[in-house]
């Protein structure tokens, strides 16, 4: 016979998911908050995210090329990741930040440990949180959204904006290119009564806060969030247990004191937790395998991020409680690993063969 | 009525409206037969014949090699034109008998017990089963008399009878649910009678309601059960069947029957009436021919020893280069090299794919989406079993249960990198029983 | 420039150090755990691959099988004769060092010669892609040249050359027997270092069958067996024997018609596989042996029908009657005695 046949093992068919199609589906999801952030705040949104997501692709080529490896950046993941870190970092971060944080995320968090798959953290996370440590001033600097001429700073109206948008003078102040602590900010600088000071919180779906690109479009996150869920890219079982636990945690913490905290919409609805429960937390490399697992972390993650954003050092808790909890996954994997059919305990092997 | 079935599993494009409708078409016998003596689990059955003789259709041409081997009988007259080692759909030369087919099917005499078949006893039925050749036709080719003969400390209180047809493509025991609904219904009478089970089950899957319709028809009148189950692969194998029809759970490295049941396929059940009414043999079986390369895809009733050539040559089918031919169907079938391969006991379908459905892609890094563990019906962890299976760690490997692993194939199809996990998990277990092997 | 605060620090710090390092030395001494030193003059002179061709797992495994005596002295093959005899030394044995062997790909069926039959998609391995339809290659025993034995080899003595044939070098060889074990199809075996003639084949099949699968299988024409008797039949396949004590003449490989007989006096391994200048080279060479094998014949031929010829005066009858065809002055057919 000439006819060259291809021979491989059984199975002879796929279900026709890919790597690509996973990840390109995932950047989807978040093209509406994407647009929405760009819309929101111009310019300074749209040169970060595109600087991030392009800095990403240009490490991950480069790292492939230096490791030999085939290349990989047709896959998506490492433009999700610019995403990602993009839409978490400040709109107006000077550009050279941002490819810094790209070189941190790419080359250090992911190709270092060898490439897609083998990374322990998740590298916006890694990314985020080493320019949060490394330029603290740059990464809390926050624009006020460009549509809000009218709006009230701290009770004052907001007097002049500069081309950006920013404020330039508030109430009778005059200041220098002053940028306005995001509500999470307010609510740890001024303490304990400012929660009556608070927004109302309708003002957060619509975005109309400031804050970084990735907080101010919580609806549009959600939307995506369920896009994934019903297109089975992600399981319920983290964003459920990381959302019920944030709103659990808070709903409690404002029982006993609602002068002093927050209620669970403000929780679920600010900072990054909307982001964090769809997009970050649920990246398949750094979380666990197992519907336990996953269940696990989500639970952690949620505990740590309120105990972070109420008692901790920082305003916002999300990217910490994320890398925390990438580091207890092997052991939330090992504790939760599915029982083999008709075996005893988890790691059976069966009778000698 | 949808049973709820087992834990994992997927839901690959099934692809049966191509040909669950045809009903099933004898095909010519071609010129030349190949019968492997070897086309079951266990030793290969013996020649009794030599090169010259002439036999008869229906004559016993080799006897079994062992207690757990089969018999094999000429599915054709004619004369024994050789007996040497011959191509096999397992990829190896294996020794075969050849029949020059003198197209004059000439049988030989049968004798059967008729409907009075429950007055015989156990043994003498369980005999007629042996002699007639017949071993599992839903893919395993265990001879049936072995599991006819459960050793007598195991109490068999129910039989199964597997019309899931859980394969993609293939509707060959649809079709002989179809058109043989007292036949299969009767084998499993007899079966029950061999194995004093009280109760009878017939499992099919929801997407052939009119198979549920006549086998329920055809079991009127007797306690058997007839269930609906649902549409999901791997539902045909044995411990997810008795898992969703019985709600019993084998134990790992335990068989079917020390949980009190024995499951056999509709085809064997339909050949093991035959054999002990009719005390016919097992000459031929059902084999669809589909696929995306084969324009007219069909059921046929195929003798045993028939070229796969002959097949697709009566198709009007043509291999073309870098498409596909597999024995069985895709999920766990076999990859042939040509054609020139002989339908056995155990080919249920003959699947030629196009270049297009072809083509396996290569693979990427793993991504630990979990995909895989969501998949397995064993709740195995694949992905753990492919990267030990690659770093050659054995002792781990036995430790995460890869022998436990069933080949259905259902990893694989979902995971998203395309790594090969099947072919990785069976290199673990050649490895596992190696260092077995080396230790005694 | 010292103030008293810096001679203060000094001084404090210097007698800290003082301090900490008596308490070390002593410490040493009391925790000291207990070695035996020819462990570590062991494991100064193992050549520290950790390759397991001793049985035992890495170098500090064999040196302390060496020191339970649960280990063979002679079991390290990186090593050689030169270890052999330091292990000797070491452990107070005198020692023989056993014949150095090589590893010797029984096979030279690349793509070419042996081409395959069928696209094999799947995993890198030979285990595997043997286990795929019997393996995509024309022949069923030849070499499939997905590198499996390449990567189990510590020595990087092995490389798989684009045409699909694995090769073995025997500098970085030290029979260790990885790769051996490793390859579904036994095609390696381990051969005398000093061989220096091997037959590339190990498919037993019939002579047209293995012609029908490739071009450069041994086709049992028995030929070379008649060259050396080193040389001999395993049924359908030549051998070089282990046990014969006989010289291998440049004319087996040369009178091998498939040019199955690699002769590393001839030509080096790579060339032979991969070159075509090598194997037409060869080809000439064949032609101008064969033609001076039918020269040396035909004079041989010459000289007996000369020397017969000499007592024709007499009548003997046998001699005509036992004459055989050619060997008179009339020409036959043929030619071929």
């Amino acid at each position: 016979m000439s006819t060259p046949l291809i021979v491989s093992a059984s199975p002879h068919a796929t279900s026709g998911a890919t790597t690509p199609k996973i990840m390109w589906s995932v950047v989807l999801a978040l093209a509406p908050a994407t647009a929405y952030a760009i819309w929101l705040f111009g310019y300074p949104a749209l040169s970060v995210i595109a600087a991030t997501v392009f800095c990403c692709v240009f490490f991950e080529a480069l790292c492939g090329l230096a490791m030999r490896r085939s290349p990989t950046i047709t896959d998506g993941s490492a433009a999700l990741t610019g995403l990602i870190l993009a839409l978490s970092l400040p709109p107006g971060l000077p550009l050279w930040i941002c490819a810094v944080g790209a070189f941190v995320a790419i080359v250090i968090s992911k190709a270092i440990f060898g490439g897609l798959g083998q990374n322990p953290f998740n590298p916006a996370m890694a990314g985020r949180v080493f320019l949060l440590i490394a330029f603290p001033a740059d990464l809390t600097r926050w624009l006020v959204p460009q549509q809000h001429a009218g709006d009230t700073l701290f009770g004052e109206p907001v007097t002049a904006l500069d081309a950006q948008g920013r404020i330039t003078e508030y109430g009778l102040t005059n200041v220098d290119a002053i940028t306005a602590a995001t509500p999470i900010g307010l609510l740890r600088e001024k303490g304990a009564n400012i929660v009556a000071d608070l927004p109302g919180n309708i003002e957060f779906l619509l975005g109309h806060i400031n804050g970084s690109a990735g907080e101010t479009s919580a609806f549009l996150l959600l939307a995506g969030g369920i896009f994934l869920l019903i297109r089975r890219v992600i399981a319920w079982h983290i964003p459920v247990a990381y959302l019920g636990t944030v709103a659990l945690f808070a709903a409690i913490t404002h029982l006993v004191d609602p002068s002093a905290y927050a209620g669970p919409a403000f929780h679920l609805l600010s900072g990054g937790v909307m982001m964090g429960a769809w997009f970050i937390a649920t990246d398949y490399v750094t979380s666990p395998m197992f519907p336990k697992g996953r269940i696990l972390f989500g639970v952690g993650a949620g505990i740590l991020t309120m105990v972070i954003r109420l008692w901790g050092g920082y305003p916002e808790g999300v990217s910490f409680a994320v890398l925390l909890m990438n580091a207890c996954v092997p052991f939330f994997n090992a504790w939760t690993r599915p029982k083999p059919f008709g075996a005893t305990t988890a790691t059976s092997g069966g009778p000698q063969p | 009525m949808s049973i709820l079935t087992f834990r994992g599993g997927i839901h690959p494009r099934y692809n049966k409206e191509r040909t669950a409708a045809l009903a099933t078409k004898p095909l010519a016998a071609p010129d030349e037969l190949v019968l492997p003596l070897s086309q079951h689990i266990g030793a290969p059955a013996v020649a009794t014949v030599s090169v010259g003789d002439t036999v008869l259709r229906g004559q016993t041409i080799a006897q079994p090699g062992g207690f757990v081997s089969a018999a094999i009988h000429a599915p054709v007259s004619g004369t024994v034109s050789a007996i040497e080692p011959r191509p096999t759909g397992n990829g190896t030369l294996g020794d075969a008998i050849v029949l020059a087919n003198d197209h004059q099917d000439t049988e030989t005499s049968y004798s059967g017990l008729g409907e009075d078949w429950a007055q015989a006893d156990a043994a003498t039925l369980r005999d007629m089963v042996a002699r007639a050749g017949i071993v599992g036709l839903g893919g395993a080719a265990f001879p049936s008399h072995v599991k006819l003969a459960p050793p007598p400390d195991r109490t068999i209180d129910t039989v199964i009878i597997n019309g899931a047809e859980c394969e993609p493509w293939l509707t060959a025991d649809h079709r002989l649910m179809l058109e043989s609904a007292t036949a299969v219904v009767s084998g499993l009478r007899i079966i029950q009678h061999i194995l004093g089970a009280p109760n009878g089950v017939i499992g099919i899957e929801a997407n052939k309601p009119d198979a549920l319709r006549a086998i329920s028809q055809a079991a009127t009148g007797t306690p058997i059960r007839v269930v609906s189950l649902a549409v999901k692969y791997p539902q045909g194998g044995e411990k997810q069947l008795i898992s969703a029809c019985l709600k019993r759970r084998v134990p790992q490295g335990k068989l079917p029957m020390d949980v009190g049941v024995v499951v056999h396929n509709t085809g064997t059940a339909a050949a093991i009436h035959r054999a002990v009414v009719d005390g016919r043999p097992l000459l031929e079986r059902i084999v669809t021919v589909t696929g995306t390369a084969v324009s007219q895809p069909a059921n046929y009733w195929v003798r045993l020893g028939t070229p796969v050539a002959h097949v697709l040559q009566h198709c009007q089918t043509e291999l073309t280069p870098a498409g596909k031919l597999i024995l069985g169907g895709p999920m766990m079938g076999i990859a042939q090299k040509h054609a020139d391969i002989p339908v056995v006991k155990s080919t249920s379908g003959i699947l030629v794919l196009q270049p297009k459905d072809a083509t396996t892609r290569p693979a990427s890094p793993c991504i630990r989406c979990g995909r895989c563990v969501d998949a397995c019906p064993m709740f195995l962890v694949p992905q753990e079993l492919g990267a030990f299976a690659r770093l050659r760690m054995i002792p781990e490997a036995r430790a995460a249960a890869a022998l436990d692993c069933m080949e259905c194939g259902s990893c694989a199809h979902a995971c998203p990198a395309h790594i090969p996990l099947v072919q990785l998990i069976r290199l673990a277990k050649a490895d596992i029983h190696a260092a077995a092997r080396k230790k005694m | 420039m010292f103030t008293n605060e810096t001679l203060l620090a000094l001084a404090i710090l210097g007698s800290i150090g003082l301090v900490m390092s008596v308490l070390l030395s002593i410490g040493k001494r009391i925790f000291a755990v207990e070695t035996d030193d020819r462990f570590d003059r062991l494991m100064d002179i193992l050549p520290g691959a950790n390759c397991g061709g001793c049985g035992f797992p890495g170098c500090s495994g064999f040196a302390q099988g060496l020191i339970d005596g649960t280990a063979k002295p002679t079991a390290c093959p990186p090593g050689g004769p030169e270890v052999t005899v330091l292990i000797g030394e070491i452990m107070g044995v005198k020692l023989t060092p056993g014949e150095p062997m090589v590893a010797v790909v029984g096979c030279a069926g690349d793509h070419s010669a042996a081409p395959p039959v069928a696209n094999y998609q799947g995993l890198r391995d030979c285990r595997a892609a043997h286990a795929v339809a019997g393996g995509a290659k024309s022949c069923a025993y030849g070499c499939l040249g997905l590198g499996t034995c390449q990567t189990a080899c510590v020595f990087d003595a092995i490389t798989i050359t684009d045409t699909g044939l694995a090769i073995i070098d025997r500098d970085k060889c030290t029979a260790c027997g990885a790769c051996i074990e490793i390859c579904p199809r036994q095609i390696i075996r381990l051969h005398p270092k000093r061989d220096e003639v091997h037959v590339l084949c190990i498919n037993p099949d019939k002579p047209k069958e293995v012609k029908a699968v490739c071009t450069v299988g041994c086709t049992a024409c028995k030929l070379c067996t008649r060259q050396s008797e080193r040389l001999v039949m395993d049924e359908r396949l030549a051998v070089v024997s282990p046990e014969v004590k006989a010289d291998i003449p440049a004319s087996c490989a040369l009178v091998c018609p498939q040019g199955t007989i690699f002769d590393l006096r001839q030509y080096a391994l790579s060339d032979w596989i991969l070159d075509p200048a090598a194997r037409r080279d060869f080809e000439q060479r064949q032609e101008a042996w064969k033609a001076e094998e039918k020269a040396r014949k035909a004079a041989a031929r010459e000289k007996k029908s000369a020397s017969k010829a000499k007592p024709k005066a007499a009548p003997d009858t046998n001699t005509d009657a036992n004459a055989e065809p050619g060997t008179d002055a009339t020409p036959s057919a043929g030619g071929e005695a």
